[in-house]
């Protein structure tokens, strides 16, 4: 924990606290908790309590892949925990620009323990420590540490010195005191090293850091200062089109009248001036899929404007997938952690149909079974996550719990018993108070844009639209189109829709899971272009390959998430808050799709 | 000696709803747990926000702590066993709890960032919301007792107590009660998902740990509170009086703590329309059956 811990010695006390900061772990998941349910991770029982903010956190959990484009964003949120801190891995690349992880373990739920218990052994016994490392954010991510390390040192230290007020002694808590002498590339290691050697995880008395040039998300200025550095989990007051002047925040005195002060302000429909101001929620934000990088301009409560960049997960992957077709199907499914399973049939569709080959009725059957099986899975992982963005403490963790009994059962007890639990849960939800009063209207779809949806959403406006229709054995199996109509194709109706077909998945799953799939024969020289399409959890995905001599030369691919990410618009704009967050939940947009 | 009796009923009171809390949220009961996490967030950093207003920072969970506590010093445990038997006791109480709001707006703004600010001017308009809802009720109870007295309160339940006889009171009360210890669902200026943490979303280590302690000794005041205005208090047979409040009043905070965690956070619009809309009128209907019962039943 050389990064992670904090400067001192360890006194009897600080043993004992030590100790318990061992025994309660909280824990900020990276890219998010849904990534860590859909590979089949309990962290509750695990031990680690998730927390919404990198604030409260003592772990910075990373799960599974990490794109570079959040390399960044990790950096700053493990700059932003208070120290004592560590990383754990699961399964998970370390991103660029973060310690090595404190501990690395493999994605499975046994690892994940005896990883738990070696933290808690790691925080108890090197919570404090004397040989501390300073951690800073990088200003630019390509800047590869040591000399322009170094330098930005010296940067920091003459802007100290010229601007910072004198750190007084008694308050070495907020003081960089724990980093003295720290840094063993600083190379003046005097006492002077330790209130300089961070801006970095250190926001606290940089009063005067040059706060007035308005930072646009994503676009850091040069000093190294996480919390104004990102914005993405702790928005600052970024101005938007309006100068600072008297509204920093109280910080500035001097008395403005509201008339001048809201002069140049950009009029909002509701007629009432207010501050405009930048909020990320994401690419980091609890209560979104991570990897989400949304940004909204807030007028008041009131979202004025909304932007997403779709690039942030970005892997450049479409390379990766020219090759032997015989490895396509698990290359594709690398695509989506959030639905590897669609992902995996749609290769195998695409290739088929280019093969020409017609599979048995046995391996179709067995594959709808997987399918629908990863579609529950998939719901139901949604509404833990969008549940909790509701507030439902309760309604989130029972969502939770039976995507875990789903995702382990193995004996057909177990598997009864789960789908029996999912059926009550779903008929418990429409009966649950307030939650109609609290998502009708919320997130709904205007009809001229509702055309252009897939799935759940579009089926939640009325549209039946889903392309199991055509396959004579998914119908064998009892499916039907659900699809709501007359609700205005709001929260609630994509609620209702997807807690339908979360019943019907399993339904349909119990009828074919006795059905053994065979691995697909594709010919080794296969060549021919070939099309698939798959009723992915999100909605209809589509695949189109050329194969050449066995080898796939050319993919094009259409995903649910790249049409949905389009609705965010009208779906925010002019809504409260908590209520465009809501809608831009309830589309189940997967940023792992959209940055293909 | 007071004084310390005191400190150590608040201390004790506390842990019990802390207890109580993580047994609600985790659904676990572990005794040691409160003191594993007050220890684990004392050595925690305790990091100030880039840009903070440092006088609102600072100030804002003290002064949540001290609002929580000013409110549980007029309200007696058992007879003879109050902080400060003020003759405007009842109305002490809500003015205390004001401060609640003022600590809340302080902490979102202080902390310089979005998410904060904009939870801390959520619960403004959530003051908006609920302080009817806390002055009228306890007007009614007043008028049954005659007195602000918060003892003469609790003497006066003698024959029944307040809820059975102000049943529209006791829930208008209560939900009320939740709305200020920001309860779910009136968890709108901390907000989990949505805010990541709001009002409280800045504050790490011991700044953390004062800000939770005020909030669970705020939730321990209000269930204080409903034990005394409408629980009868200290009221109750076999028992002494003392573990008759403290049953009550762990009761009461359970049921705070549990019953919201099923059920979506209120929008803030729902919540201003409902308190004004439906809970006022019910109110005013609650003080009226009340006048009337107290002229032709004297109860």
């Amino acid at each position: 924990m050389s990064s992670g811990a904090r400067n001192g010695q360890m006194t009897w006390l600080r043993r004992l606290v030590a100790r318990a900061q061992g025994q309660f772990l909280t824990a900020f998941v990276v890219p998010g908790e849904e990534v860590a349910r859909a590979l089949g991770l309990d962290f509750a029982a695990a031990g680690l309590d998730v927390v919404p903010s990198p604030r409260h956190a003592a772990v910075l959990v990373l799960v599974g892949e990490i794109p570079p484009g959040l390399a960044r964003p990790t950096t700053v949120v493990y700059a932003q925990m208070p120290r004592p801190r560590a990383i754990l891995a699961v399964g998970a690349n370390a991103p660029a620009h973060l310690p090595t992880p404190d501990i690395a373990v493999a994605p499975t739920q046994a690892a994940l323990v005896t990883g738990v218990q070696a933290l808690r052994r790691q925080f108890a016994t090197g919570a404090w420590a004397e040989d501390t490392v300073p951690f800073e954010v990088e200003a630019d991510a390509d800047i590869d540490t040591g000399e322009m390390h170094r330098d930005t040192h010296s940067g920091m230290q003459m802007d100290h010195g010229t601007l910072n007020k004198d750190p007084k002694p008694s308050d070495e808590q907020e003081q960089h005191g724990q980093h003295a002498n720290a840094a063993p590339h600083n190379t003046n290691g005097n006492d002077h090293a330790s209130h300089h050697a961070t801006a970095s995880d250190k926001p606290s008395e940089n009063m005067n850091h040059g706060d007035s040039h308005p930072v646009a998300p994503g676009n850091i200025p040069g000093d190294v200062e996480p919390d104004r550095a990102h914005a993405m989990e702790h928005g600052n007051h970024g101005t938007h089109d309006m100068a600072m002047g008297g509204m920093d925040m109280g910080m500035s005195g001097g008395f403005m009248s509201m008339i001048a002060m809201t002069k140049d302000v950009p009029r909002s429909p509701d007629g009432l001036p207010m501050e405009w101001f930048d909020a990320p929620f994401g690419p980091l934000f609890a209560g979104l899929p991570g990897g989400l990088a949304l940004t909204f301009t807030l007028d008041g409560d009131t979202v004025a404007q909304a932007r997403m960049n779709t690039e942030i997960m970005t892997r450049h992957l479409g390379a990766t997938w020219m090759g032997p077709v015989a490895l396509f199907p698990d290359r594709l499914a690398r695509l989506d952690p959030l639905a590897p399973v669609a992902y995996r049939l749609l290769a195998w569709r695409a290739i088929e149909s280019a093969a020409g080959i017609r599979v048995d009725d046995e391996t179709a059957r067995a594959r709808i079974a997987a399918l629908e099986h990863a579609r529950a899975l998939s719901h139901l992982n949604w509404l833990a996550g969008f549940a909790a963005l509701l507030g439902a403490d309760g309604i989130a963790r029972e969502a939770a719990r039976l995507h875990t009994a789903l995702t382990h059962a193995r004996e057909e007890t177990a598997m009864q018993c789960a789908t029996a639990g999912v059926s009550a849960f779903a008929r418990h939800l429409e009966r649950v108070p307030l939650l109609r009063q609290r998502l009708k209207g919320v997130g709904a779809i205007p009809t001229a844009d509702a055309g252009n949806t897939y799935g759940p959403i579009a089926r939640a406006s009325g549209y039946i639209t889903d392309t199991r229709t055509d396959d004579p054995h998914a119908r064998s199996l009892g499916f039907a189109p659900i699809a709501i109509a007359g609700s205005g194709g709001d929260a609630l109706a994509r609620l209702h829709v997807r807690l339908r077909e979360t019943v019907q998945s399993l339904t349909m799953w119990e009828a074919a899971r006795m059905y053994v799939m065979s691995d697909p024969l594709i010919p080794s020289a296969l060549s021919g272009m070939g099309t698939g399409t798959v009723e992915t959890p999100r909605g209809a995905a589509t695949l189109h390959v050329h194969i050449e001599d066995g080898a796939v030369r050319h993919v094009h691919l259409d995903v649910p998430s790249t049409a949905h990410a389009k609705l965010v618009q009208s779906i925010t704009l002019q809504y409260e808050v908590a209520d465009a967050l809501l809608g831009v939940a309830s589309l189940d947009l997967s940023p792992w799709e959209m940055g293909q | 000696m007071t004084v310390l009796a005191f400190a150590l009923l608040l201390a004790g009171g506390v842990y019990l709803v802390a207890m109580l809390e993580a047994w609600t949220t985790t659904g676990r009961f572990r005794p040691l747990a409160p003191f594993v996490r007050g220890f684990a967030l004392l050595g925690r950093e305790s990091l100030v926000p880039r840009q903070p207003d440092r006088l609102f920072f600072e100030i804002a969970p003290m002064l949540l702590l001290v609002a929580a506590v000013l409110a549980l010093a007029v309200l007696p445990i058992a007879p003879g066993a109050i902080g400060v038997d003020l003759a405007t006791g009842a109305l002490f109480v809500n003015a205390a709890l004001a401060y609640v709001m003022v600590a809340l707006v302080m902490a979102g703004w202080g902390a310089n960032g979005a998410y904060s600010m904009i939870a801390g001017w959520r619960f403004l308009g959530q003051l908006v919301a609920y302080s009817m809802l806390i002055v009228m009720p306890i007007t009614a109870v007043g008028m049954r007792a005659a007195s602000l007295v918060t003892t003469v309160i609790v003497t006066s339940q003698t024959t029944m107590w307040n809820a059975v006889t102000q049943p529209l009171g006791f829930v208008l009360f209560c939900l009320a009660a939740m709305a200020v210890c920001f309860l779910p669902p009136f968890d709108l200026p901390v907000a989990p998902g949505e805010l990541a943490g709001g009002v409280m979303g800045e504050y790490t280590g011991v700044r953390l740990l004062v800000m939770r302690l005020a909030r669970l000794l705020l939730v321990l005041t209000l269930a204080v509170a409903i034990t005394v205005f409408y629980l009868g208090g200290w009221l109750g047979p076999l028992l002494p009086p003392w573990l008759w409040t403290i049953t009550k009043t762990l009761l009461v905070a359970a049921a705070m703590l549990g019953v919201g965690r099923f059920v979506p956070r209120l929008r803030d619009e729902h919540l201003l329309a409902w308190g004004w809309k439906i809970g006022i009128p019910l109110a005013l209907v609650n003080i009226f059956w009340v006048g009337i019962t107290l002229l032709v039943v004297s109860l």
